[in-house]
Order: structure tokens, then C-alpha cells, then sequence
């Protein structure tokens, strides 16, 4: 818009400086000529001018076309049609041999993709075999680990009872001592007297009977 | 528009207007009427030869045609791909002729065959026409000569092609349409009639259409720059006392101006448009005729 105001003001400059010019064009030499006053001159001047502009005459015109559109022609179809003809069969076997590489590659290209995704195939399957037998080898691990793990509790339950039954036997004899002792010095001090082995003998018997009886109520 | 202005009478005392004066071959060429300066040709040298505008840019249009085209050729052999501006308009103005002219008309076989006669005729004509739309420039396809020439060439390249693809006597009867009418002795000889008046038709449809071809070219040309001449020249009608006419009113110098100017502007546009179309239909309808005479319709 901008550009187009600018070239609106700047046609009304030059056609302000030009009128003049034209207005006092006539002052000047003309080339243009003159129509003269008499009606039968102008008529001979438009007659004459009718067709003047077709230059009918001008048969130079057409010979001068012939020769140098001919020559044109022939020296273009000398020298630069058979470079062009070389240059585009140049171009197109450059054009087919990169097209012929371009398929190869890609070819090439696809074979590769196959290949790798034929080792990736056999990859996976390694992966899920190695995956599959370590899944297996940690759920036998796992179950052989249960069974020492049962067994060695079972053991050492056993172990565990053993014991116990030992300490329980040798717990038992040493109260029996104890009781014995205990109730010997019982009866002495409660009889005040001396006893006799077999009195031993017997009221230990009973003492045992008893203590047997309190143990097993307990 | 044009002939009121070309067939009126002028006034007593008036300079004519002549509106071809800046489109017709003349022996100097001026640069702006009001600066009355003008750059002198030999014009005539003896009864046969003349140096004057038309042929002076026939020549440079054959001799820029002809340097453009040995460039590229150049270039073109080494087979590497197009470089640059110039090289890509060169080659693509000789691949448009021939996959938009040489292939269409005459056939892809053919075509390629006669794509340096087809490319050469559409850059050369394509050339002369530009060079009216430069200031100062004429444009030499503006004369029928010219052009009648071009076409002479086109009408010897069709008719030697359809004789060396058929033979003499073969391309002379494809000119004969076939007619085939059933009936009597009365539809037999009005068949044989009506064959020999269209054999007619056709021998002259083959020098018609070669003037038809000279004609249109030359006729744009001149009609076109002419009304660029002339739409100009309104400024002159209005404002200038040696062209004034009577109707002319002080105050219309500026409207006339500006609409003179915008009109010739948009006009030179469509010149420019023109000078592409008319180089394009010249060299396709040499290309079908090309065709037509190598490969009858029938």
C-alpha cells in the first residue's frame, strides 16, 4: 500500500514535469508530419498510408528471418544438440546406475533387517530358554532348600527332645538324691532316732512314689 | 477503441497520430519522444539489404538464443545436474518444450527427434516477443514477413517429415478423406464428390494453417503493442496542443494520466503473459502438424 502511494505521487511529479515538455513540444522539430490543409493531399497521404504499416514491401524482412533462423538452427543442431543428447544420456545412465544403487542398498539394507531380526528371534528364544531353566533351577534350589531346611529342624527337634528327655533324667536322679538326703534328714530329725538301712531303704521307696505321683499330677 | 483513434480525422494544422510508428520496423530507435533523441540505424544499403530494427534484434534474438543454448549444451555434457539460476532457466525452457510441446504433439519417439527445431522456434520466437516488452526495444515477430518466414519453415518441416514418414504419393493420399456410403450409383458418385471437395479442403487446410500460424503471431504482436502505444498516447490526446482533441478538457490531464499509466502497466503484464502464450502455440501447433502429417488420422 505504502509502495503503491509512493508510486501514485511520484507519477504525478513526473507528469507535472512533463507537461510542460509536451506543451512545448511543438516548438521543437517534429518528426511527425503535418497534415496539410488541403482536403485532396490527405486523401492521397491516407491512401498511400493505409496498409503502410504491414511494410508489404519489406520482402528483405522475411529473407534475412529465413537465413538467420535457418542458421540458428543448423548451428544448434550441430554443436549443442548432440552435446545435450551426450549430457542427458549421461545424466540418465548417472540417474539409473544411483537408482540401481539406491535399490541394491536398500536391498542390502533389508537383508541385514532380516538377518538381525532372525539372530534377534533365536536371541529371545535363548534369553527365554536361559530364563526358563534359571526359573526352574531357583524353584528346585528353593524346594530342596525347604526340605534340608525341614530336615535339619526335625533334627535338631530330635536333637532338642533328646536332650531334654537326658536333662529331664538326670533332673529326676538328682532330685531323687536330693530327696533322698532331704528325707533322711527329715525322719532323723522327726523320729529322733536312728534308722535303720532298710528304713532308709523303704521310706525312700515312698518318698519316690510320691514325689512320682506330684511329678506326673504336675 | 483503437481504430476511433486510428481513423480519426485529424484536425486542421494537427499532427496525424500514427500508432505503429513505435511498433513497426523503422531505421532509428528513440528513446522517448520528448527527449527527440534516437539512436540511428544504417537503414537502406542498396536495392536488397536493410539495417534496420527488426533485423538488427532478429539477429541478436538468434545470437542470444544461440549463445544461451551452446552454454548449456556445455554444461549440460559433463551430465552433471543443473547449477545455478541461468542453467536451470535455460534447461527448464528446453524440457518444457519438450515435455509440453515436442512429446504431447508429436509423440515421445518422434518428439525427442524434433526437439531442436520445436526448442530453437519457441526460444527464438519467445525472444523476439520479449524484446517489445523492454522499453525502446521492437519486437521483430510484429511483421508478417517474420513471422511468414517462421512459418515457411514450420509448413517445409511438416510436409518433408509426413513425405519421408509416408512417401510421396502415401502423404498426398492422407490428405483424401475416407467416405464410404451405401446405396445406389447416385450416393456412389455424390460420395466420390464429396471426397474430391474435401481432398480439396484439406491440400488448402495445409497451406491455411500455416498462414493461420504466420498470421495470429504477427497479429498479436502488432495488436498488442499498439494498444500499449495507444492507451499511453491518451496522456498526448488531452494534454499535448500538437495531438489535442477537440473533447479534451484542461482537468482530464490527471485522471488520464494515472489511468493511462495503471492500464498500460497492467497491460504490459499481460504482454509479457502473451509473448510466453503465442512463442507456446506457434511451436505446439508446428509440433501437431508435425504429428498429424507423420501419423495421419486417416
Amino acid at each position: 500500500m505504502r509502495y503503491a502511494i509512493l508510486a501514485i505521487v511520484a507519477a504525478f511529479g513526473l507528469f507535472s514535469v512533463a507537461r510542460p515538455v509536451l506543451a512545448d513540444e511543438n516548438k521543437m522539430t517534429a518528426k511527425s508530419t503535418v497534415v496539410k490543409a488541403d482536403a485532396g493531399e490527405k486523401k492521397d497521404v491516407e491512401k498511400k498510408d493505409g496498409l503502410a504499416f504491414l511494410a508489404l514491401e519489406r520482402y528483405d524482412l522475411g529473407i534475412f528471418t529465413l537465413i538467420v533462423f535457418g542458421l540458428l538452427c543448423l548451428i544448434l543442431m550441430r554443436f549443442a544438440w548432440p552435446k545435450i543428447s551426450e549430457g542427458l544420456a549421461k545424466r540418465e545412465a548417472a540417474i539409473s546406475g544411483a537408482r540401481d544403487e539406491a535399490i541394491q542398498a536398500r536391498k542390502d539394507s533389508e537383508d541385514i533387517r532380516e538377518k538381525l531380526k532372525a539372530e534377534f528371534a533365536v536371541a529371545q528364544d535363548k534369553i527365554r530358554a536361559m530364563m526358563d531353566e534359571a526359573r526352574r533351577d531357583a524353584d528346585s534350589l528353593r524346594i530342596k532348600e525347604k526340605e534340608a531346611g525341614v530336615a535339619e529342624a526335625t533334627a535338631e527337634r530330635k536333637r532338642a527332645l533328646a536332650d531334654i528327655e537326658t536333662a529331664k533324667q538326670q533332673a529326676l536322679a538328682e532330685i531323687q538324691q536330693q530327696a533322698i538326703q532331704l528325707a533322711s534328714l527329715m525322719s532323723t530329725k522327726a523320729v529322733r532316732r536312728s534308722i535303720t538301712a532298710d528304713d532308709h531303704s523303704r521310706l525312700l521307696a515312698e518318698s519316690l512314689d510320691e514325689l512320682k505321683r506330684t511329678v506326673t499330677k504336675a | 477503441m483503437l481504430a476511433i483513434f486510428a481513423n480519426a480525422a485529424p484536425v486542421e494544422g494537427k499532427k496525424a497520430i500514427d500508432p505503429f510508428e513505435h511498433v513497426v520496423d523503422s531505421d532509428h530507435i528513440g528513446i522517448f519522444d520528448s527527449t527527440h533523441t534516437a539512436i540511428h540505424l544504417p537503414g537502406k544499403l542498396g536495392e536488397y539489404i536493410s539495417i534496420t530494427k527488426f533485423p538488427i534484434f532478429l539477429l541478436v534474438a538468434a545470437i542470444i538464443v544461440g549463445a544461451a543454448v551452446l552454454w548449456v549444451a556445455k554444461k549440460i555434457q559433463s551430465g552433471e545436474p543443473p547449477k545455478g539460476k541461468l542453467w536451470n532457466l535455460i534447461e527448464s525452457l528446453l524440457f518444457f518444450v519438450r515435455d509440453k510441446i515436442a512429446r504431447p504433439g508429436i509423440g515421445v519417439h518422434d518428439g525427442d527427434k524434433y526437439l531442436p527445431f520445436l526448442s530453437t522456434l519457441f526460444l527464438f520466437i519467445f525472444l523476439c516477443n520479449l524484446f517489445g516488452m523492454i522499453p525502446f526495444l521492437p519486437s521483430p515477430t510484429a511483421h508478417i514477413y517474420v513471422t511468414g518466414a517462421l512459418a515457411l519453415i514450420v509448413f517445409g518441416v511438416v510436409h518433408v517429415s509426413g513425405i519421408r514418414e509416408n512417401g510421396t504419393g502415401g502423404y498426398l493420399k492422407t490428405f483424401i478423406p475416407h467416405i464410404h456410403l451405401e446405396g445406389g450409383p447416385g450416393m456412389k458418385i455424390f460420395g466420390y464428390v464429396l471426397q474430391f471437395s474435401m481432398a480439396i479442403l484439406e491440400y488448402l487446410t495445409a497451406f491455411i494453417r500455416v498462414f493461420v500460424l504466420a498470421v495470429r503471431l504477427f497479429a498479436n504482436m502488432l495488436a498488442g503493442h499498439t494498444v500499449l502505444f495507444m492507451i499511453l498516447f491518451f496522456i498526448k490526446l488531452v494534454a499535448d496542443p500538437d495531438f489535442k482533441i477537440a473533447i479534451a478538457q484542461d482537468w482530464m490531464y490527471y485522471p488520464v494520466s494515472i489511468f493511462s499509466v495503471v492500464m498500460v502497466t497492467a497491460l504490459s503484464l499481460l504482454e509479457i503473459f502473451i509473448a510466453g502464450l503465442q512463442a507456446f502455440v506457434f511451436t505446439f501447433l508446428a509440433a501437431i502438424f508435425i504429428g498429424l502429417a507423420k501419423h495421419p488420422a486417416h
